[in-house]
């Protein structure tokens, strides 16, 4: 099957405030399939959005190529196509609101794709529907929650009929419960809809569900597996700088003192197997 | 020594349809020495409840006084009085605008009429707090640094005039772990080191249960709970429910341990702890 999104070789470099060359990505090569829901995690300032940015063409390889739906991002005639395929929802929710009226930005993506009226209509009942924000339509955007905001970025996303899903730290800024919301609309989204999700988080409790984890360092790709493939290299992660869910420390810590345990521990449920009598 | 509100009551846009009691019957003290950890969701009420303690708002009613001032009096006591209390705001970074690290820094203590050369002292000494080296960022641009970088700018700027207490809104959302851990142990370090009294507000219910020596939880405008962390983690976990927030991941792992048997002790916040715990009651094979 060929891949939905396919990076090839793919580098990305910017003028620094100096003068010299920032490589923020280094040869980046990576395959997402339709359906799947990939997982990016990786310190700060590892390339992770930059990367996010050229799965719709905001950003183009400064060399290598980017493919999304058999489409080279970095030919102007397939941008507006990239981009009703792939679909952004950025940290900051206050960012991304554009309109006054719930409906009216959630609508805000096929009017600019020129969908009809009546069409845009559908979309917008459909996609406020699935995000469970109906109620909410009239509503304006800013008295609502982060995690709602965030659903209504979502929404526009649907109505663009988009096929993926770019989520870019989207939980960054919301308490916990905004957080739930966030990740089990985009769970539903990938199980019901089929949608496939890139989703990068500093969170590796959210990590944790998707059906693969990349994890990046220094604009490469250094790590990429099941999320319990992953999650049980801890010593690795710690010295990239990140954390693991506390489940996969406990094993981890266990499995060192010579606690028999199987290895990929990664949930609480699989823990609780392990160790309880 | 320390913050006390008395009956503080906040409500927003008085006497229009949008009206909004934002925080009701707000009587606590703030002991100087303290870690106070406060949790809430979203709109319970926390960031009105922080900008009264330096005075950016003034309760509708009831008083708030800082080492025995009432900060909203008129005069220079109640400035002094303020100004002892430093406020980290959320995305702090975004409030960088000077040309250098160092004068980013060097704005708040100028700008209440420090003399410069122990202006220059104070941002050496705040830079240092946060780990950021003088000789390598002073002269640096704030604005071309990493996110973490320019959280310490922002954070140093605060620290740069000197409060007794130091209050905090979200300082690591949006760090990567490392980030974080590094922000967390320079305010731990800070802490234990001049006995300065910290005012927490952070989701992350894993760093409050590991620093704090006092937790509030906020819902709906009030104080819901307060007590030490340990206690309310471990004994309240249907209000904290109620309230919208979670308990920590390692308590709900060692809950759920408990709960199937394993005679573990769920009331650890460090995972050394938890994994010593585990190692003492698990069966070997």
């Amino acid at each position: 099957m060929e891949p939905f999104i396919k990076v090839k070789d793919m580098c990305h470099s910017y003028a620094a405030h100096d003068g010299s060359q920032v490589k923020a990505l280094d040869h980046i090569n990576l395959s997402i399939y339709n359906g799947e829901f990939v997982a990016i995690i990786g310190a700060n300032g590892s390339g992770k959005s930059t990367l996010a940015k050229h799965l719709n063409a905001l950003l183009v390889p400064s060399s290598g190529q980017c493919y999304v739906n058999g489409l080279e991002t970095t030919d102007l005639a397939n941008i507006w196509s990239v981009r009703q395929k792939v679909g952004m929802v950025f940290q900051n929710p206050d960012n991304q609101i554009v309109a006054t009226v719930v409906e009216e930005d959630v609508a805000f993506g096929p009017e600019n794709l020129g969908v009809e009226p009546v069409e845009i209509n559908a979309r917008v009942t459909e996609a406020l529907k699935i995000v469970g924000m109906e109620e909410y339509r009239s509503h304006s955007p800013h008295l609502l929650s982060g995690g709602q905001k965030q659903r209504v970025a979502i929404a526009g996303v649907l109505a663009m009929h988009s096929n993926c899903l770019v989520l870019d730290e989207p939980t960054a800024m919301l308490d916990p419960k905004g957080r739930q919301e966030v990740l089990s609309t985009v769970c539903q989204l990938h199980q019901d809809k089929k949608i496939t999700v890139v989703y990068i988080t500093h969170f590796m409790e959210e990590a944790v569900v998707a059906d693969r984890v990349v994890v990046m360092n220094n604009g490469r790709v250094v790590m990429e597996g099941s999320p319990a493939e992953v999650f049980s290299q801890v010593e690795r992660l710690k010295e990239l700088g990140l954390d693991v869910p506390v489940a996969s420390e406990i094993a981890y810590r266990l499995r060192q003192r010579n606690i028999n345990i199987p290895k990929g521990i990664i949930t609480d449920e699989e823990l609780v197997v392990a160790v309880c009598p | 020594m320390s913050i006390i509100l008395e009956n503080v009551n906040y409500v927003y846009m008085a006497k229009t349809p949008y009206e909004k009691t934002a925080i009701r019957n707000i009587n606590i003290e703030i002991k100087h020495g303290e870690f106070v950890g406060i949790i809430g969701h979203t709109g319970s009420g926390k960031s009105t409840f922080l900008q009264h303690l330096n005075g950016l708002l003034k309760p509708t009613t009831g008083i708030v006084s800082v080492d025995g001032q009432d900060i909203n009096h008129k005069g220079e006591a109640a400035q002094n009085a303020k100004r002892s209390v430093g406020m980290v705001f959320q995305y702090p970074e975004h409030q960088l605008f000077e040309e250098t690290v160092y004068d980013d820094i060097a704005f708040g203590p100028r700008n209440i009429g420090i003399t410069e050369d122990i202006v220059e002292i104070r941002v050496k000494k705040a830079m240092d707090f946060v780990g950021l080296g003088f000789d390598e960022y002073a002269k640096r641009t704030p604005l071309q640094l990493s996110g973490g970088q320019m959280r310490r700018v922002a954070i140093a700027g605060v620290i740069a005039l000197d409060p007794e207490y130091l209050i905090l809104d979200e300082p690591s959302a949006g760090l990567d772990p490392r980030g974080r851990d590094e922000i967390f142990g320079q305010i731990i370090k800070m802490y234990q080191n001049t006995g300065i009294t910290v005012v927490l507000v952070s989701h992350n219910m894993e760093d409050i249960a590991r620093m704090a020596t006092r937790l509030i939880v906020m819902n709906d405008g009030e104080i819901s709970l307060d007590g030490s962390p340990i206690e309310i983690f471990r004994d309240h976990q249907a209000l904290l429910k109620e309230a919208g927030v979670d308990v920590p991941p390692l308590t709900i792992l060692m809950n759920k341990l408990k709960q199937s048997g394993l005679a573990v002790d769920h009331t650890v916040v460090a995972i050394d702890a938890a994994v010593d715990s585990i190692m003492t009651n698990v069966r070997r094979d």
